[in-house]
């Protein structure tokens, strides 16, 4: 009772009805969610949860304050990662989101974990569009960007994403990128991936990508024979975790 | 010869405890200000009010997976994010008396046969995985998946189970053995100025504790009808981890993503109530 009666005094506290906002906006509380999210004074502790509530609310009106929060440079970095994810759950209007951040990725003055947050979102959004950024994100000096751009590639079903993703485990020199293309290659279900992840399994130096190949390849509903081949070989594999994890693939 | 090969093998008996280098893989404590850390003390203190939050610091303390290279993953409010190591304790929190706790990794991390080094890699992918995904501003699961679903704490417990490892069993603690209860009187604008007694636990053993909040109703991760959080220092309690030096620099760098007197990474929960 006494809670019942405490939470009905919160209600009634109308300046406090802010604090609800990681919850989906009602259309009469979007003017106040708006205003705080727009508040570059206010403590990111209030306007990251009014943030987010604008990227929940649906309403695609929220689109351009998110917008003009990701692009100014003089907001925090986690401030404008925090617009990116709220942009790509509201999903609206597409073409001027990916646009958006096309153009915050490639400006030199954008923060390392705002680019990884942007490359993640392109792969959340299925963003084929933005294809060609992505491939040429895998020529970055940075291995956590390559690594960023592999994941986001392994979301784009149904595109040029598997011949991409197969012609970079040949030059990749990361192992920690290696492994993340191989399972992003899991990841696309596509036949034509599993013939790189059996040349992978069969070749790759390092214990990691040979058994992250192996954990994609168990995603596959039929295997060739030759990928069959090579996780009976891989039974012999110097690693015992990539033994382990052949033994649980094989039929 | 003979003395060389013994020295060796003594070398590779040494417990993790006693190893130099901090490992990829090695999670990192901090307390809140003034080394304040929910858990520690008898007193399991929530603030009432909004506008005490805004004023305290909650002393839920910070956790953050080093991933080497001097280099740290953490979930903090303004999403996952990976940092130099530095940045894992500001120098402003310094200032303001946090302190590092310590670093843990599991108790056979020095064995090649349990932990090679494919598997201490495979942790750093998974976190790797995990950047630039949302942080869990309701407390509504803690431990992931999803973006939005994780804080600091439950970051370290997910990319570990990923590798079949379980830190901390998953389980709900609402008092009794296992554990201390703490009745606390809430009385603010809250609850009308009235007193409103609340009782909250911490945990030793498993990841969720029970708090009762005038206001719980938005946040926490609910269980038969009670709302739960996992806090820092029930991880760092497990016996499935050990100590290790902490021998690389992980403080006096710039505060990341935390906004001003965050507290660590529960503040914005706490926040919301």
């Amino acid at each position: 009772m006494k809670r019942k009666s405490a939470f009905l005094v919160f209600i009634m506290a109308g300046s406090l009805s802010l604090f609800f906002s990681p919850w989906p906006v009602r259309a009469a509380d979007l003017s106040a969610t708006l205003s705080l999210a727009q508040d570059s004074s206010a403590n990111p502790r209030d306007r990251l949860p009014a943030i987010e509530a604008l990227g929940s609310s649906g309403d695609e009106g929220a689109a351009a304050p998110l917008l003009k929060i990701l692009k100014d440079v003089s907001e925090e970095e986690g401030v404008r990662s925090s617009a990116v994810r709220a942009l790509a759950r509201l999903g609206e209007p597409r073409a001027d989101i990916l646009t958006a951040f096309e153009n915050v990725y490639n400006d030199p003055r954008s923060g390392e974990n705002l680019l990884y947050t942007i490359l993640l979102h392109f792969g959340d959004m299925r963003a084929v569009e933005s294809l060609d950024l992505l491939s040429g994100a895998l020529r970055s000096p940075n291995p956590m960007i390559r690594f960023k751009a592999v994941q986001a590639l392994g979301e784009l079903k149904g595109s040029n994403a598997v011949s991409v993703l197969t012609a970079h485990l040949d030059v990749e020199k990361d192992r920690m990128v290696r492994a993340e293309t191989v399972r992003s290659l899991g990841r696309l279900e596509d036949p034509a991936a599993q013939e790189a992840l059996t040349r992978t399994l069969a070749k790759d130096p390092e214990p990691l990508v040979r058994y992250n190949a192996v954990l994609s390849l168990n995603t596959f509903k039929s295997l060739s024979p030759a990928t069959i081949e090579a996780l009976k070989a891989a039974l012999e594999d110097s690693s015992v975790m990539v033994r382990k994890a052949a033994e649980r693939v094989l039929p | 010869m003979k003395k060389s090969v013994l020295l060796v093998a003594m070398l590779m008996l040494l417990p993790a405890a006693s190893s130099s280098g901090l490992e990829k893989g090695a999670i990192l404590y901090h307390t809140g200000s003034g080394g304040i850390l929910y858990g520690m003390q008898d007193v399991l203190e929530l603030p009432c009010s909004v506008l005490q939050v805004v004023l305290e610091d909650l002393g839920s303390g910070h956790v953050g997976l080093y991933i080497g290279d001097n280099r740290v993953i953490h979930a903090v409010q303004t999403g996952i994010e990976e940092v130099d190591a530095v940045r894992f304790l500001s120098d402003e929190e310094l200032a303001e008396g946090y302190q590092v706790l310590g670093a843990k990794v599991p108790v056979t991390y020095n064995d090649p046969a349990v932990w090679p080094n494919e598997r201490k890699d495979q942790i750093v992918l998974i976190a790797k995985e995990q950047v630039g995904k949302n942080y869990d501003l309701t407390f509504h699961r803690q431990t992931g998946p999803g973006s939005g679903d994780f804080t600091c704490v439950g970051l370290v417990e997910y990319v570990y189970e990923k590798v079949d490892f379980r830190i901390t069993p998953v389980d709900y603690y609402d008092g009794g053995d296992g554990g201390k209860t703490y009745t606390q009187t809430y009385n603010c604008l809250s609850t009308l100025f009235v007193d409103w007694h609340g009782e909250n636990t911490f945990s030793y053993n498993v990841q969720f504790s029970k708090f009762s909040h005038p206001l719980d109703f938005c946040c926490g991760r609910e269980n038969e009808g009670k709302k739960h959080i996992f806090f820092p220092y029930t991880q760092f309690l497990q016996n499935t981890t050990v100590e290790v030096e902490v021998d690389v620099p992980i403080s006096g760098g710039e505060k990341s993503g935390r906004g001003e007197g965050s507290g660590g990474c529960f503040i914005d929960t706490v926040r919301t109530f």
